[in-house]
């Protein structure tokens, strides 16, 4: 298993397009995925092949997220992620 | 021909006047019975059909340039297949739902958790699911989506936003709905789509039914119930559908008016629904237990939680404690009666007027002041830690994290104390369970008064507003010609629940209030505008103060409260509430 930590920097958080993707990403990965917020508690994890799980976590902007993942693709799936959830949204210039 | 104005929040721009077409939520089916399209499908099957639809009207969207618009329905095609979703509906038939309520009661339970989320733009989706539930119902029944069969003004509680799409073009003049906000979906998709759109609108319903009881339609419509819309001012208009040529006289101007909570499938009005100002600032409304008895009320209340259960009840009258197996009992019935919804179980405050055998000590001539609460864990450390450990068996029974509160917390040793007899009972009884949530209530002025320094040491904050006004004001809760000292709108208190807000914030933990103000329209109003999160009360109360709250704008409760902590007495913050809930409520 390997994991990172990610801070989100989408305007929004991740709202509902942004989770969607991610569960696209995430539903690709043959192996179980999961994203939790750093500092919740244990259990409060979500599968992020689940839309409604990662969308309950109510992740905002400049939140930490951690994400890890199993199997032989593990780092790809979370460089994905990463990607996905560390870039501006679409359009969108960062202001930081 | 009378008409009625309600106040509402323009969401989508421009105007537009027709015959009304009333949508109803398909769990509660009135009208005409929706069209048999084909054979029922079973659940996966209908899911997947659902999640197909969705995504081809994305599609069609993304085809015209609509990219917004069309992620939220790829984001609904996804909710459609979620494993999660349809694990849960799975559990719900094994436990002997039908299809239809599983779906239907698995979205909702989806739905309650994605509306308590930390972001606000994610709480606004929770309808989303619910939407794509019914569609999924539908799927499965072999049924379609019953819109308008003329060119129509859609009205109604709330509209599914696949619905905005799905009505042909044409016939979708505009929309009034009773509720949802601005940032919805289903406005994001009427102002996209150039259909004039207000949302919030407070008694819409009503008068709907009002105006359809009066009316006998013509054929051609005249005669029948009637809209015009204005989605820029932000008003709609409902009466008898005019002779050609008049129209109804144009509204006035909005002004700030309501947003109401939302409600689910076939609710009936009052009952259901999420807690929030006029503007859309979250308020959770939660309820408070004094029994386990108690949790059926305070579902069909609505509470979007348990803020207070006073365990104590299941202490009182009895010769000994209740034994570990009773207590985990009790507390994993309501526990599994809540389900998602967070439960906050205060350890047993015994001690003070709550006189039981068996806490052993000499008798006090000021029991209000004696040891009661957390401070008889000092003395009695086996009455606390056997609950504690009966708490930790049954959240790991229910599969749910714990949430304990310790009352009469009046040092930062009290938490102390109460965090160590935390990980004691935790380690025994559920050493694999997440650690508990630990939350202090203050009700003792010193916890008001170190709130910045207790609240580094605890998950949440609760002002127990009843406790709190009689320790502030030395006026015991039982003596009645006190009465005029034992009111909690008394600036005095309000300034110290000030202090344990900002200490809360500053350490950003949640803070709520429990306690009769809590549920009083004035009090919650109050509460609400010093910045109070979460507010508990009895569930019979519940309603009123999702209506009040409703009614009222963030901005002007924290006016309120400004002005009520520099106050001279309670009767004048009680003025102050009265004259602004009565704006509130004359507004058009």
């Amino acid at each position: 298993m390997t994991h990172r930590v990610v801070q989100v920097r989408r305007r929004e958080g991740l709202h509902a397009r942004p989770a969607a993707a991610l569960v696209r990403i995430a539903a690709e990965h043959g192996s179980p995925v999961w994203i939790a917020r750093v500092g919740d508690p244990p259990g409060a994890d979500a599968d992020a092949r689940s839309i409604t799980e990662v969308l309950a976590l109510g992740i905002r902007r400049g939140e930490r997220v951690r994400i890890w993942a199993e199997g032989p693709d593990a780092d790809g799936v979370l460089a994905a992620m990463d990607a996905l959830l560390s870039g501006p949204e679409p359009g969108e210039e960062d202001g930081g | 021909m009378t008409v009625r104005r309600v106040a509402a929040i323009a969401a989508a721009p421009g105007r537009a006047a027709g015959p009304i077409w009333l949508h109803v939520p398909s769990s509660a089916p009135a009208g005409a019975p929706p069209s048999v399209l084909a054979s029922p499908l079973p659940i996966r099957d209908a899911a997947d059909e659902a999640g197909h639809a969705l995504a081809e009207l994305g599609a069609g969207l993304r085809a015209a340039g609509r990219e917004d618009e069309a992620g939220i329905l790829e984001a609904q095609a996804v909710m459609a297949v979620d494993p999660s979703f349809l694990g849960a509906v799975d559990r719900r038939v094994a436990a002997g739902a039908s299809p239809a309520e599983a779906i239907r009661e698995a979205a909702s339970g989806i739905a309650a958790r994605i509306a308590a989320s930390a972001n606000p733009r994610t709480a606004a989706r929770a309808s989303d699911i619910l939407d794509v539930a019914e569609r999924i119902v539908r799927a499965m029944e072999g049924t379609v989506f019953a819109g308008p069969t003329r060119p129509s003004i859609v009205a109604g509680r709330d509209l599914p936003p696949s619905a905005v799409v799905e009505i042909p073009a044409g016939l979708l003049l505009g929309i009034a709905l009773e509720e949802g906000s601005p940032t919805a979906h289903v406005a994001i998709l009427a102002r996209a789509l150039g259909i004039p759109a207000v949302v919030g609108a407070a008694g819409l319903v009503e008068a709907l039914t009002d105006v359809g009881d009066a009316c006998a339609q013509g054929s051609d419509g005249t005669g029948g119930p009637f809209a015009e819309v204005d989605g820029s001012a932000g008003w709609v208009a409902v009466g008898t559908m005019p002779p050609p040529g008049r129209r109804p006289a144009p509204g006035e101007p909005a002004g700030r008016s309501r947003v109401p909570a939302r409600a689910g499938p076939g609710a009936a009005p009052g009952s259901v629904g999420l807690g929030a100002t006029a503007d859309g600032r979250r308020v959770p409304l939660l309820a408070n237990l004094a029994r386990p008895d108690d949790v059926g009320a305070a579902i069909a209340a609505g509470a979007e939680g348990v803020g207070l259960f006073r365990t104590e009840s299941l202490f009182l009258g009895r010769a000994a404690p209740p034994t570990e197996d009773v207590q985990q009992a009790a507390y994993e019935r309501v526990l599994s009666a809540m389900g998602e919804r967070p439960v906050v179980l205060r350890i047993a405050d015994l001690g003070g007027d709550r006189l039981v055998p068996y806490p052993s000590g000499a008798p006090e001539v000021n029991p209000g002041l004696g040891v009661r609460g957390i401070r008889l864990a000092r003395s009695d450390r086996w009455l606390h830690l056997a609950q504690l450990r009966a708490i930790a068996r049954a959240a790991a029974a229910a599969g749910v994290t714990a949430r304990v509160m310790a009352p009469m917390v009046a040092t930062l040793d009290d938490a102390d104390l109460f965090r160590d007899l935390c990980e004691e009972a935790w380690k025994v009884a559920a050493p694999a369970a997440g650690r508990p949530l630990l939350g202090a209530m203050v009700e003792v002025p010193a916890a008001a008064l170190s709130a910045d320094a207790l609240a580094r040491r605890v998950d949440y904050l609760s002002v127990g507003t009843n406790d709190l006004t009689q320790y502030t004001l030395a006026a015991d809760r039982g003596i009645a010609a006190l009465a005029a000292l034992q009111d909690a709108l008394n600036p005095a208190v309000l300034r110290l629940v000030r202090m344990a807000v900002e200490a809360a914030v500053a350490a950003g933990i949640p803070v709520g209030a429990c306690g009769v103000l809590a549920g009083e329209p004035d009090g919650a109003m109050v509460l609400v505008g010093l910045g109070v999160e979460t507010l508990s009360m009895e569930p019979a109360s519940i309603g009123r103060v999702r209506a009040t709250l409703a009614a009222a704008g963030a901005d002007d409760l924290r006016s309120l409260a400004e002005a009520a902590l520099r106050a001279p007495d309670a009767a004048t913050v009680r003025g102050l509430a009265t004259e602004l809930r009565g704006v509130s409520s004359s507004r058009p």
